[in-house]
């Protein structure tokens, strides 16, 4: 049975110019990267760019990678050094509008009046989402969207599980000042 | 009685061992405030949950794009970031009608500086003197029509330096 290569292994490959092997990496982590830079960007178009931008970096560098098998932690180090410079550039935190049309809610059994509140309390939060300070944003994202553990996090934002932990604290306290009474269930 | 409420973030996001969570619904159980501030934690939590922007099915992958960024030799770094910002259509004209100036026009003539393409960066603004660059270089190397045209068609999905 041929064996699934693992990131490190590709990275070494890509190193060395070979397309299959980057085309494989892009195919396996492509929607990772995509999913957090439209909750860092709250724009699929401008998550599409960038995710674009990530993967041209990553063969770039992949000369100089250190295979240590963290490769997500690099991967969304780069992802996350790009939106963090897009959002600094148009100097507006939350520069697009939340998108609920995003939410597939397609093919659900829900009340329509139930689902439309369920809607807009989604835009609700991704607005306040959109409030929050990059940073914090950042690691509440990687946490709640990514599935990152503290550890992940403070490799991918170069910082201290602390300095994570505090992020978060700081993040959600922020959300819940900001969503008290916007939002039947906050 | 310790209360438990900085936890809370930690424990939604995952990060309490098995032990501390035992701990912590231990204390949930005796102690209303904690318990209330506890549902207010998960309302949240489940809230920011509700409010994911999952990536539609249909998004087009990038693939083909950081391919030709990154694998084709074709790839010119400067013509694609500019592609992206102009877009392509408007990208496909300025580099045609660098073409025509360049292959029509004799480099003796009125645009003529008397070193070639050069005198048409005077004429182009500065955001867009990767044109210039690219018409001059076609001259400079030699590149045919067919390849200028490929890699301009490319602009459209690339990235400035």
């Amino acid at each position: 049975m041929a064996r699934i290569p693992d990131d490190d292994t590709l990275m070494v490959a890509i190193a060395r110019g070979e397309e299959t092997a980057f085309r494989l990496l892009v195919e396996r982590w492509e929607t990772d990267v995509k999913t957090f830079l439209v909750h860092m960007t709250g724009s699929l178009e401008e998550a599409q760019d960038l995710t674009q931008d990530t993967f041209v970096q990553v063969f770039r560098k992949a000369g100089s990678y250190r295979p240590d098998g963290k490769f997500k932690s690099w991967l969304l180090r780069i992802a996350g050094n790009y939106a963090r410079s897009r959002l600094r550039r148009r100097r507006i935190v939350g520069w697009v509008s939340f998108n609920p049309d995003y939410h597939d809610r397609a093919g659900s059994q829900v009340d329509p009046v139930d689902e439309m509140a369920a809607r807009q309390d989604a835009a609700t939060v991704g607005r306040a989402l959109e409030k929050l300070p990059v940073r914090q944003r950042e690691a509440l994202v990687l946490n709640r969207f990514q599935g990152l553990r503290y550890k992940e996090i403070a490799a991918v934002m170069e910082t201290t599980v602390s300095g994570v932990e505090s992020l978060i604290q700081r993040a959600l306290s922020g959300l819940r000042k900001d969503l008290t009474g916007k939002v039947d269930r906050s | 009685m310790t209360h438990v409420t900085h936890k809370f973030e930690a424990w939604l996001g995952g990060e309490l061992a098995p032990t501390e969570v035992e701990v912590l619904t231990d204390h949930l159980a005796a102690c209303p405030a904690c318990a209330d501030a506890a549902d207010q934690a998960r309302a949240l939590w489940d809230l920011l949950g509700a409010a994911a922007q999952p990536v539609p099915a249909d998004a087009p992958s990038v693939w083909d794009a950081v391919r030709r960024e990154t694998l084709q030799p074709e790839a010119r770094p400067g013509v694609f970031g500019m592609g992206r910002l102009l877009g392509g259509s408007l990208a496909t004209a300025a580099v045609a009608a660098g073409l025509i100036l360049g292959v029509a026009l004799p480099w003796s003539g009125p645009f003529s500086n008397g070193s070639g393409g050069s005198a048409l960066a005077e004429t182009v603004d500065p955001e867009t003197y990767w044109l210039t660059e690219t018409s001059w270089g076609a001259a400079e190397n030699g590149y045919g029509m067919t390849s200028i045209l490929f890699s301009e068609e490319d602009s459209s999905e690339g990235t400035r330096p």
